[in-house]
C-alpha cells in the first residue's frame, strides 16, 4: 500500500489521503492520578515551588488514510471513544491532524 | 470427530465452570483449585478459545490480562472468547469477574462504572472487611444480608468510580453486593463487588479464591465461591 512512501495511497479502488492524526487522553477532573501527584512531589523537590498541578496522560499518534479531513476526524474519533480511552474516567481531544507529509 | 465418541459420553456432563485465561492471567489456577475443593469442575479456558459451549458458567479471574496495556481490561475486551461470554451474561448464566476480572467485566460494559487507581497512590495487599449489601446475587446467595466476612485484595486499580446517576441506579436495583467496612481504596460508596440488575453477573476486587483454607488465612472466601457454585448447579 505503500504507506510510508507515498502520501496518496490506493485503497478499495480509489485514492486517499494519508493523515496524521494525535490523540490525547487525559484524566477527567477528581479522577486520582497518583503518577502526577508523585511527579508534582518531584518537581517541587527540584526547587520548582509555583507548579501546583501535574496530570499525566496517554498521547496516541495514529496514521490513517482517509478521503478527506473530516472522514480522517471521524474515524480518529470513534476509536477514541471506542478504545483509547474510558468515558468514566477520561477525556478525549483529537490534538492535531494533519495531512502527512510525503516522504 | 466421529459420531460414536460423542455416543460414548455420558449422557449428562457434569456441571463445568470455565475459568477463562488471557495473557498476563495469574489467578486461574487458584480459582480451579478453589472450585475443585468446594465440589465443582473446573476447566481453565485459553481466551482465544471463542467458545465456552460446554461450560455452565465462566470465572474471569485476577491478573494483568494483555499485561494492562492501555488500560486494565481495555483489550481483553477484543479477545475471542469475550462474546460467548456476553451470550452466557445474557442467557442469565452465572459470570464472576474477579480483581482484574471486575475491571474487564466494566470495560467489556457488562458492568456498569470503570476501577480507577487507588485513591492513595498505593498498590495494596491486604485482608479486608466487607459487609454484604445485597444476597441476591450469586457471589452472595448463602451470605446472610449484613455479614461481615474478611477476603483479601490485591490491586492497584481497585478504585470503583460511577457517576451520580449510576450510583443511584446501583442501590435502587440492589445492584450493590459487597462493601468494604474501611474503604481502603477511596471507592465510591465503598463499594467492593457490583452485580448486573439481574444478579447473574458479579465483579468483585476481593480475592474468595485466596481464603479458602484456614491454613493461609480464612475460609470466607468459601461462602462466596459455594453462593456461586449453587447457582451453577441451580442454573
Amino acid at each position: 500500500m505503500g504507506l510510508r512512501a507515498h502520501r496518496r495511497s490506493y485503497v478499495a479502488g480509489y485514492f486517499t489521503l494519508r493523515y496524521e492524526a494525535v490523540v490525547e487522553v487525559l484524566l477527567k477532573d477528581g479522577v486520582s492520578d497518583p503518577e502526577g501527584m508523585t511527579i508534582l512531589d518531584a518537581v517541587v523537590s527540584l526547587g520548582y515551588g509555583s507548579v501546583e498541578r501535574v496530570a499525566t496522560g496517554k498521547l496516541f499518534r495514529l496514521l490513517l488514510n482517509a478521503d478527506d479531513e473530516n472522514a480522517a476526524a471521524d474515524v480518529v474519533t470513534q476509536i477514541a471513544e471506542q478504545l483509547l480511552s474510558n468515558p468514566v474516567l477520561e477525556d478525549f481531544r483529537v490534538r492535531d491532524l494533519l495531512a502527512a507529509a510525503s516522504s | 470427530m466421529c459420531g460414536t465418541y460423542w455416543l460414548q459420553l455420558p449422557p449428562e456432563m457434569p456441571p463445568t465452570v470455565g475459568v477463562v485465561v488471557f495473557p498476563g492471567t495469574n489467578c486461574e489456577h487458584d480459582v480451579v483449585h478453589a472450585l475443585g475443593l468446594l465440589g465443582m469442575r473446573a476447566q481453565i479456558k485459553w481466551h482465544g478459545d471463542s467458545e465456552l459451549g460446554d461450560c455452565d458458567a465462566v470465572v474471569l479471574p485476577g491478573g494483568f490480562a494483555h499485561g494492562d496495556y492501555l488500560r486494565p481490561g481495555a483489550i481483553a475486551r477484543f479477545s475471542k472468547v469475550m462474546s460467548s461470554i456476553v451470550k452466557m451474561a445474557e442467557a442469565g448464566k452465572p459470570v464472576l469477574g474477579i480483581c482484574n476480572g471486575f475491571q474487564v467485566l466494566t470495560e467489556a460494559k457488562l458492568l456498569p462504572g470503570a476501577l480507577q487507581k487507588n485513591a492513595g497512590l498505593r498498590f495494596i495487599c491486604d485482608v479486608e472487611k466487607l459487609e454484604v449489601a445485597s444476597n441476591r446475587s450469586v457471589a452472595s446467595t448463602l451470605l446472610q444480608l449484613g455479614e461481615i466476612i474478611s477476603l483479601p485484595i490485591n490491586h492497584f486499580e481497585g478504585n470503583y468510580t460511577c457517576d451520580h446517576v449510576t450510583y443511584d441506579m446501583l442501590v435502587e436495583n440492589d445492584q450493590i453486593v459487597f462493601k468494604y467496612v474501611d474503604n481502603p481504596n477511596g471507592s465510591v460508596g465503598s463499594i467492593a463487588a457490583i452485580s448486573n440488575p439481574r444478579g447473574n453477573v458479579v465483579g468483585m476486587m476481593p480475592h474468595p479464591e485466596r481464603a479458602v483454607e484456614e491454613l493461609v488465612g480464612g475460609t470466607d472466601g468459601r461462602k462466596v465461591l459455594s453462593s456461586f457454585i449453587e447457582a451453577v448447579l441451580n442454573g
